[in-house]
């Protein structure tokens, strides 16, 4: 189980749902960006109207939350627009209050969204991999390719989180504008990202505006990529990625999986066999 | 090694009904999706077009701003099947 292919999907034409799980408190609006479903996990848009309040507590999924415009005070801190936070599962947040209200993307990894009131973070909380951090401040543009074969100069990223074990990252991208790269990407992983401002097209979608989304699982082509006014994006992936570049546009996932395959036997072919050999199915 | 994922309660009926109301939303807005993808194919068509004129004059970004000029005997050509974007 897994989460569809869900691009292009411009939030902005939909409106918000009333948040009424009754673990949560009142007040808060959401739209699913996307949902897994197997496990329930999500990626929403929540909005927390005037005068929020939560008291502390935990989840039992590995959560993320951006802020999108508004502010928000958690335990004694307050946070605005651009804070990002990955709250590994178990963590307890302190007590929210909004007094003007606040919107942000909020991502559940692992099931639905879950709270428990709790002073006190769960015994087994991985509180290490806990970040907080104001994305548009607190870490650098990174113009250079994090691996080769990497993306044209004028597209930028910002590394916000990075699993060590899985290599699943959190990052802000942009584009300058009149961007424009001439090849079709996919990767071993999936990809999502949520369009803060601006556009950028590509070939398969047409053009993602302002609030526009998309969860795309591995060895989808995307591409090739042109933004007339630039832009700003929240993205998401759930592994490594590497840029598998080509330019035929009809070639389909499972085709480009068997063009992954081929490509790590020659970079890897002992590591395969051995593999293969012994039926290693970790 | 243990983790507090393996320790959540079961899900109640209410995350069920919730997760189940989510998934037939989201269901229909990728089928939406699917024809809205399927309508744009003419325009695709022109995209593509140009996307291979670029090629052959321009290049082709094979790594960062490296480009690699293509002749027009190794553009790819159109196979006969059914052609999609959105899977």
């Amino acid at each position: 189980m897994a989460r569809p292919h869900i691009e292009p999907y411009v939030e902005l034409n939909d409106a918000y749902q009333t948040f009424d799980l009754s673990s949560f408190p009142k007040g808060a609006n959401y739209k699913v960006l996307s949902m897994d479903s197997g496990t329930g996990a999500c990626s929403l848009k929540m909005e927390f109207q005037a005068g929020y309040n939560r008291k502390p507590g935990m989840s039992f999924s590995d959560a993320e939350m951006f802020i999108l415009e508004g502010q928000v005070k958690i335990g004694k801190r307050v946070y605005g627009r651009g804070h990002y936070f990955f709250i590994p599962a178990g963590i307890a947040m302190g007590a929210m209050h909004s007094e003007n209200g606040f919107e942000a993307l909020v991502f559940y990894n692992d099931g639905p969204p879950t709270f428990v009131e709790s002073d006190e973070s769960h015994p087994l909380a991985l509180r290490e991999a806990f970040v907080s951090m104001n994305a548009y401040m607190d870490a650098p543009w990174l113009s250079a390719a994090r691996r080769n074969p990497g993306v044209a100069s004028g597209f930028t990223v910002k590394s916000l989180r990075l699993d060590p074990v899985t290599k699943a990252n959190t990052f802000l991208y942009a584009a300058v504008p009149t961007f424009m790269q001439d090849n079709i990407s996919y990767h071993d992983c999936a990809e999502e990202a949520y369009h803060i401002y601006g556009d950028c097209s590509m070939m398969q979608f047409g053009e993602l505006p302002t609030g526009g989304y998309f969860w795309r699982p591995a060895y989808i082509n995307h591409g090739c990529f042109w933004s007339k006014h630039g832009c700003i994006a929240l993205a998401r992936i759930d592994g490594e990625l590497y840029n598998y570049f080509h330019y035929n546009p009809w070639t389909n996932p499972d085709e480009n999986a068997h063009r992954a395959v081929a490509m790590l036997h020659r970079e890897k072919p002992q590591l395969l066999e051995w593999t293969r050999k012994h039926q290693h199915n970790h | 090694m243990k983790r507090v994922q393996d320790q959540a309660p079961l899900r109640s009926d209410e995350e069920s009904d919730w997760i189940s109301k989510n998934l037939a939303q989201q269901e229909k807005r990728h089928a939406n999706i699917v024809k809205e993808m399927e309508a744009l194919a003419p325009q695709r068509d022109v995209w593509i077009d140009e996307f291979f004129q670029r090629l052959q004059t321009r290049g082709y970004n094979y790594n960062c701003d490296a480009v690699r000029v293509i002749d027009k005997e190794d553009i790819p050509e159109k196979p006969n099947r059914r052609f999609k974007v959105v899977f």
